[in-house]
């Protein structure tokens, strides 16, 4: 990437993470550790509800970390630290949504919904809807409503949203964080908005069932 | 997790809506959408429809986290770096060899014998303390605070870099003591470990307070902290945000989301005129005495009350109209016979309750009804168990 003198300057200025990272550049053991402390909770939440798995969000954040230190020396203040590190992230993650991917067109027999997806949001609302028919809902049922609601979104829109309502990105960040251009990201996060709108609204109102179709194996 | 988009095709109209939510429209066309919320129902409820789902996000569970991790993570870059030296070692030819170890020797050697000298010798058992220290220690200014661009207006202007006469001395001010910016996370450590025993108590509660909040809300915490810090005017921003945030916390609730709305121009000239009405009226504490309504469309919950307790079970939404410091105006869907109730309604902060008392009830057209309310008290949900279950 390109980066201008003036544009490296400024993020330097308006960014302290920049800041610290051209310390880690310079060999500041200190300033690494500043930032894995300042983001370890931020990447670690975003993955996990990326991947769905806590102990496979840990290992990549892990994985994130050691990529920011052995870049140190090649980068430059080309963009907010945030988006530079979430673009790693996004890219981890995608890797191993298509590692898992190929797993289960190995390993799945037809038919097998793997645990997660809309068998699994149907079951859940099901239950959820058994138990508390009103908009008074209990917290922890609400949380796994809403989380599997998340996991009917496809993998991009997920992380569009995780980054736009948990980092607050703009659309230009998310942007560059994934790949995309902003005018993409604008589509994907109101389809994302629109989609968990669809699902989530049924269980809101009233409790009940979300009304969601049934859907081909996802892989 | 699907790979497949789905699902249902975005009108026009929730395109628009939801970059308006996002911030993502120009000026004029954020107006424009203002205009069509004003007088278009439909559009209203589309945004709220919208607004409530995406809000419901932040019901999502704050992963577990294992607060070892920074340890284990930079002992890990640590053996990758040692790896790396040894790599770099086995291509240099052999002649070359011994200048280029005392150079790598520098460069490497001592990160790494930094990062083994943080984790080994120096554990590190609250890491997710350290990180979010200057966050929690200024938790109650930072919850009172919606946007740093009004805090860079503010301190633009000279607003706030004083203390506001009058105002009772804080007694969180020993623990918002601007000291905590801008340390590095050993300094952090230090400076928990040098706190006497009433100071860590305070920092464990508001440390509690934190784990408490939605994830959102911490991250927008995070968020405000980060820019503060980041800014080129840092040292005045935190006095603005020392002064403004006890300033803002000592009004009330509906006068608070008053000024969390529109652009800090729109908003400067409010605050101007409150300190004002302070300095003219030192014993004001808000109300009667401010009677300037402001349009503000937000979901409210209307929860009956009998003989002064709430009915959760009767609990309905509607939508306000707007506000003054004493009433408010809310649109409903049917008629309901009601005398007095409680209204809670969302701020990024949470959820606000106030005691409320019906004016008037009249048709507005379109099968709408106008209520009219007098806000009698501001309610601390503690007084009111049955309102722990209120959830947006």
């Amino acid at each position: 990437m390109v980066v201008s003198e003036s544009s490296a300057r400024r993020y330097a200025l308006r960014d302290p993470d920049v800041r610290l990272m051209l310390r880690v550049r310079d060999g500041s053991a200190e300033a690494f550790e500043e930032l894995v402390v300042r983001y370890q909770r931020r990447l670690v939440m975003i993955l996990r509800h990326q991947l769905g798995s806590q102990e496979v969000a840990e290992d990549l954040a892990q994985e994130v970390f050691l990529r920011v230190y052995k870049a140190r020396k090649r980068y430059v203040a080309g963009a907010k630290f945030s988006t530079w590190l979430f673009t790693i992230a996004n890219n981890l993650a995608a890797n191993a949504l298509r590692s898992k991917a190929r797993r289960r067109e190995v390993h799945l027999s037809p038919g097998d919904s793997g645990g997660m997806g809309v068998q699994t949001l149907e079951k859940l609302a099901l239950a959820a809807s058994g138990l508390m028919p009103t908009r008074l809902a209990d917290k922890a049922e609400m949380r796994d409503v809403v989380r599997v609601a998340l996991e009917v979104l496809n993998d991009r829109q997920r992380m569009a949203v995780l980054l736009n309502k948990f980092e607050g990105m703009s659309y230009a960040d998310i942007a560059e964080a994934m790949e995309m251009t902003p005018q993409a990201i604008k589509s994907l996060l109101c389809r994302a908005r629109v989609n968990l709108r669809e699902v989530l609204e049924p269980y809101l109102q009233d409790g009940s069932r979300p009304a969601v179709e049934e859907e081909d194996e996802e892989i | 997790m699907s790979d497949d988009a789905s699902n249902a095709e975005p009108s026009a109209l929730e395109e628009r809506l939801v970059a308006y939510l996002d911030g993502e429209l120009s000026s004029g066309e954020q107006r424009r959408v203002e205009e069509l919320l004003a007088v278009d129902p439909r559009a209203r409820r589309a945004l709220q429809r919208l607004e409530h789902a995406w809000e419901s996000l932040g019901e999502l569970e704050t992963p577990d986290f294992d607060r070892t991790f920074a340890d284990s993570t930079i002992e890990m870059v640590a053996v990758a770096a040692g790896q790396e030296l040894q790599q770099s070692e086995a291509e240099v030819p052999r002649r070359r060899r011994r200048r280029w170890m005392i150079s790598a020797a520098c460069l490497l050697v001592a990160p790494v014998v930094g990062f083994l000298a943080v984790s080994w010798l120096r554990p590190n058992p609250n890491a997710a303390l350290i990180a979010d220290l200057p966050v929690v220690e200024n938790i109650d200014r930072y919850q009172c605070i919606d946007d740093v661009d009004l805090l860079r207006s503010l301190q633009a202007q000279g607003m706030f870099i004083e203390p506001v006469v009058g105002l009772p001395t804080s007694e969180a001010d020993a623990l918002a003591a601007p000291a905590v910016f801008g340390l590095s996370a050993g300094q952090r450590r230090e400076r928990i470990e040098a706190m006497g025993p009433e100071s860590r108590a305070e920092l464990a509660r508001r440390w509690e307070r934190f784990g408490r909040l939605p994830a959102e809300e911490q991250a927008r915490l995070r968020s405000i902290h980060e820019q503060i810090a980041g800014d080129a005017h840092a040292d005045q921003l935190r006095q603005v945000v020392n002064h403004y945030g006890h300033w803002v916390g000592t009004l009330p609730a509906y006068v608070r989301g008053e000024l969390s709305q529109g652009d800090p121009a729109e908003r400067i000239p409010r605050i101007r005129q409150l300190l004002r009405l302070r300095e003219d009226h030192p014993g004001l504490t808000g109300g009667p005495h401010v009677e300037s309504r402001v349009n503000m469309t937000v979901v409210v919950l209307v929860i009956p009350l009998r003989d002064r307790k709430p009915v959760v079970e009767g609990v309905f939404a509607a939508v306000s109209q707007d506000f003054s410091p004493s009433s408010a105006s809310l649109v409903l869907d049917e008629p309901r016979a009601l005398e007095e109730m409680i209204l809670g309604f969302c701020f990024q902060s949470g959820i606000h309750f106030v005691h409320a008392e019906v004016t008037h009830l009249n048709p507005m057209g379109a099968g709408f009804y106008h209520l009219g309310v007098n806000i009698t008290q501001v309610l601390e949900p503690a007084d009111y168990p049955e309102l722990e279950s209120i959830t947006f």
